[in-house]
């Protein structure tokens, strides 16, 4: 079954086509590469599957309900989450306020101003922080870590809401190869609740991880289809003279 | 007849003067990204000098000659000294407009008072259509602008300098990226922009006439004219500049109109050109002429 | 279990906190003030304090939820006029319906501006709410000042004093303890929703809008939460500003007004709730001084100019950031010492088994 289907997704900057008649569709549970020149529409096409643009035309179906003209919140609390390619933390707050402000979306106002939701997700924060290596820096200020750590930080801050279908904008740039590394071991076992689509220029890396690949060029979908698919295309290999 | 041309003469009057004022307000916020609010004190500031040069016993035009000068120099250091530390906050640099123009306001009321003040035009004296009477001064007003706008208009199109404008308008990343040296641009299109206000208050100072809050009124309005045309083009500031030119004059003379004119006060009509060029702006939030919100 | 205690050993957080001192030292100041100048000056620290109620309201405004507001005046302003029409066609000066009428004017008002400006399907940019708050401010001036049933640019001046029952609040020592009553309870009140987990809300807008958003926030609701609370506050603080000066003009409702609440919270420090009182106690203060001497009077608006220029330039978290580190100014919000966790790991565990 599908979890997203995107029909036919056009959308223009002025006069620049960033996205043309592009149709993906992800199942549950699978990983999803996305790759392309840069400029091609990659960020353009996770940003409007999140909401922060609306399509000019076309439909965006997720769990089986049409959400191209929900907001952002709404795509949210449908179980839909993006990391931005641009790192989105929230600096002046500690890491452990930055996961609890991620957790606690479903909380009425009232609850909030009565802190009731303050002790609730203790164990789930510091789960996810131990997975991701960031317990020690519990208690540090966000915008204090190193650029890796926020990266994690952010990617933390996403899937600690065990979202269903996880959008990630580039989320190994500027990483060591080791942390690269580690960043594909923390996302691999979400594969059992959650599907993902990852924009990334590493294609080791997508490989690795990937079950599917979806190749855009100039906005348009140029192929799509399994790791061996989209190696052996010509189509891809006439844009992409690097190795796939 | 004649007075639907009386009429679209005060229109387009006060359309040009909202145009001048506008345009520095524009170019400034799409270039920098930042919302000058001492806009209006820079034009409080061309309309002193022409007041103070009267003082001196000088002619009128004397002070209009210098005042964009005055003001685009004022703009200048203000630029050096304070909004170049600020082009990564526009927020802040916004507040610090704010200020900016406070302090300049409090001088001018320093230096004249509370009082207001009238100043003759250069050109006196009347021509006539039909029955009505229309002051040569406006018609003076009215051409100027017209003539500065054509000639930025080609200065943008046709000169290197524009073209490196138009770029860094359009994509400001990029131009810094590909070597224009934009903080050089930002200055100067700052000092520019102060310039063209200051011509705008001096020229408007035999209308208007010089109060300590003359600025306050004009910002209030050209901010209104910004939003409606959108930011980022050069028409649009020109045309929402228009929209309110015609708004001011127009519901004024709605309120003149001989069986409402002892209900309405002359406030509540300029309040309601307020009321209706936010809602209009909270609907088109990009502006009212561009077609496609992105 | 025993492996999360192990780890959060490392957060010892025992750093000595500056803020609950100020606000303590403060509030004996406030306390033994009227037992130590004359009557005069009491009346003066009387309006400093009911002032700050008008600060606080920009505070949480620009400080936590970054809205950039410049019409607190407004709401100022109307809860002031309307109590004022109250005491003069009416004769009404009771407390607790000046109390009634400054919040709940306050609250009407601003939720009308709150409902247009930042409510609605597109998200409003910064300077489309700026700009209208600027102008509703100034276009309430101009209406107010035009207007003569309230008694147009003169004002309204109020004749009777406030009463509690049969007692007659005059200015001075009763009316003085009166509003550092009501700044000490509207200062619980923000330290409390601030300090809360909607505080935390806050604090990610306030930082970063989007993000917030796509975490799944209706970012706008809150804002105008805020508004709306901060407009309440402000109404407040203007119908007690009415009757304790006996008077409300349309200066009290423009810009200038609004200028003076964006400076008192950007000289104190805005993100700090006890920040913009003392930056009314300093810059009132000060006016207060100069005004003794008449060669500086005049000059005295552009000298506010200038402090808030420089302080935006180059000292933006204000006063008290010279006193105050960045950890302390932006808080925490969740709990991770040992002990707190200790308390409440019951809650947890049933948490968890329902
Ligand atoms: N908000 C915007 N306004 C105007 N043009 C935009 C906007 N966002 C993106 N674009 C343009 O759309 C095109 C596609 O951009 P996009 O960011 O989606 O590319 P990308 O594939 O993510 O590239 P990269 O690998 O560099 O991240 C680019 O040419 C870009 O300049
Ligand atoms: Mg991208």
């Amino acid at each position: 079954m599908n979890l997203l289907k995107i029909n036919s997704i056009s959308k223009k900057f002025g006069v620049l086509q960033a996205l043309n008649e592009v149709n993906i569709s992800i199942k549950k549970n699978t990983f999803h590469g996305l790759i392309g020149p840069n400029g091609s529409g990659k960020s353009t096409l996770l940003k409007t599957i999140a909401g922060a643009h609306y399509a000019d035309s076309g439909e965006i179906i997720f769990k089986n309900s049409n959400i191209t003209n929900n907001s952002p919140e709404l795509r949210s609390q449908k179980g839909l989450n993006l990391k931005f390619q641009i790192t989105a933390i929230l600096p002046q707050l500690t890491v452990y306020d930055n996961l609890l402000l991620a957790l606690q979306t479903n909380h009425s106002i009232w609850e909030l101003i009565s802190s009731k939701s303050k002790y609730l997700y203790y164990e789930k924060i510091i789960e996810v922080l131990e997975n991701f290596k960031l317990i020690k820096k519990v208690d540090t200020l966000a915008g204090e870590l190193s650029h890796g750590l926020q990266q994690w930080l952010e990617i933390a801050m996403v899937v600690v809401k065990k979202p269903e279908l996880l959008l990630l904008d580039e989320p190994t740039a500027g990483m060591s190869p080791q942390e690269r590394q580690v960043t594909g071991e923390l996302l691999v076992p979400l594969k059992s609740y959650c599907s993902l689509i990852i924009v990334e220029h590493d294609l080791d890396f997508i490989k690795d991880i990937c079950d599917y690949i979806t190749v855009l060029d100039q906005g348009k979908v140029l192929e799509t289809g399994s790791i061996e698919k989209i190696r052996t295309s010509k189509k891809v290999q006439e844009v992409y003279t690097t190795r796939v | 007849m004649d007075i639907f041309i009386k009429i679209g003469f005060d229109i387009l009057a006060f359309s040009c003067i909202m145009i001048l004022i506008v345009s520095g307000l524009a170019i400034i916020a799409s270039l920098m990204g930042i919302f000058n609010l001492g806009h209006g004190e820079f034009v409080l500031l061309g309309a002193y000098s022409v007041y103070f040069f009267r003082e001196l016993g000088l002619p009128e035009w004397t002070g209009m000659l210098i005042a964009p000068f005055f003001v685009g120099t004022v703009g200048l250091i203000i630029e050096v000294i304070f909004i170049r530390r600020m082009y990564v906050a526009p927020v802040v640099a916004m507040l610090a407009t704010f200020a900016i123009g406070l302090i300049i306001r409090e001088t001018v009321r320093g230096l004249i008072g509370g009082k207001y003040y009238y100043v003759d035009a250069p050109i006196q004296g009347l021509f006539e259509i039909g029955e009505y009477s229309f002051s040569i001064w406006r018609l003076a007003i009215i051409i100027l602008t017209i003539i500065i706008m054509l000639l930025c208009y080609l200065f943008l199109k046709k000169t290197l300098f524009g073209l490196k404008i138009r770029g860094a308008m359009e994509n400001p990343s990029l131009a810094r990226s590909s070597g224009i040296s934009t903080s050089r641009l930002y200055t100067l299109t700052f000092g520019f922009g102060a310039a063209l206000a200051g011509l705008a208050g001096a020229l408007m100072v035999p209308v208007y006439s010089l109060s300590a809050d003359l600025g306050l009124a004009f910002m209030v309005q050209a901010f209104l004219s910004l939003m409606l045309g959108g930011i980022g083009t050069f028409e649009g500031p020109l045309l929402g500049s228009a929209f309110i030119g015609a708004m001011v004059p127009g519901f004024q003379w709605i309120r003149e109109l001989p069986f409402i004119v002892n209900y309405i006060s002359p406030i509540f009509s300029e309040v309601l050109v307020f009321v209706v060029a936010l809602i209009i702006v909270k609907i088109r939030p990009n502006g009212i002429f561009i077609k496609k919100s992105f | 279990m025993r492996k999360f205690f192990t780890n959060i050993d490392i957060i010892n957080n025992k750093n000595f906190k500056v803020i609950p001192l100020i606000e303590i030292l403060f509030l004996m100041f406030l306390i033994v003030i009227p037992l130590l100048v004359n009557d005069f000056l009491t009346i003066i620290f009387t309006r400093m304090l009911i002032l700050s109620i008008f600060a606080l309201s920009f505070d949480l405004c620009w400080g936590y939820a970054g809205i950039l507001t410049f019409g607190q005046s407004l709401f100022f302003g109307i809860a002031g006029y309307v109590t004022a029409l109250f005491a003069n066609k009416l004769g009404f000066v009771q407390l607790w319906g000046v109390f009634l009428i400054g919040i709940s004017i306050g609250f009407l008002s601003s939720f009308l501006v709150a409902w247009f400006l930042l409510l609605g399907k597109k998200t409003p940019q910064l300077i489309f709410i700026a700009l209208g708050t600027l102008t509703t401010a100034y276009a309430a001036e101009r209406l107010v000042s035009g207007w003569y049933w309230v008694g147009g640019g003169n004002g309204l001046s109020i004749f009777e004093f406030l009463k509690f029952g049969n007692y007659e609040l005059e200015p001075g020592v009763s009316f003085y303890y009166l509003a550092t009553f009501f700044l000490i309870v509207v200062y619980l009140l923000c330290k409390y929703l601030v300090k809360s987990q909607f505080g935390l809300v806050l604090a990610g807008i306030r930082q970063n809008e989007n993000r917030l958003s796509y975490l799944g926030y209706k970012v706008q609701i809150y804002k105008a939460i805020v508004f709306c609370f901060s407009g309440s506050l402000a109404g407040l603080a203007g119908a007690l500003y009415a009757h304790h000066e006996g008077f409300i003009g349309p200066g009290n409702m423009g810009i200038v007004a609004s200028t003076y609440a964006v400076l008192y919270g950007l000289f104190g420090g805005v993100g700090t709730l006890i920040g913009p009182v003392l930056g009314v106690f300093f810059i009132e203060g000060i006016k207060f001084k100069l005004s003794d001497i008449d060669a500086l009077k005049s000059y005295w608006p552009i000298l506010l100019g200038i402090i808030l220029l420089l302080v935006v330039v180059y000292k933006p978290s204000g006063l008290l950031g010279f006193i105050i580190n960045d950890k302390e100014r932006f808080g925490k919000f969740g709990v991770i010492n040992i002990k707190s966790l200790k308390k409440f790991k019951n809650k947890i565990t049933f948490k968890r088994l329902s």
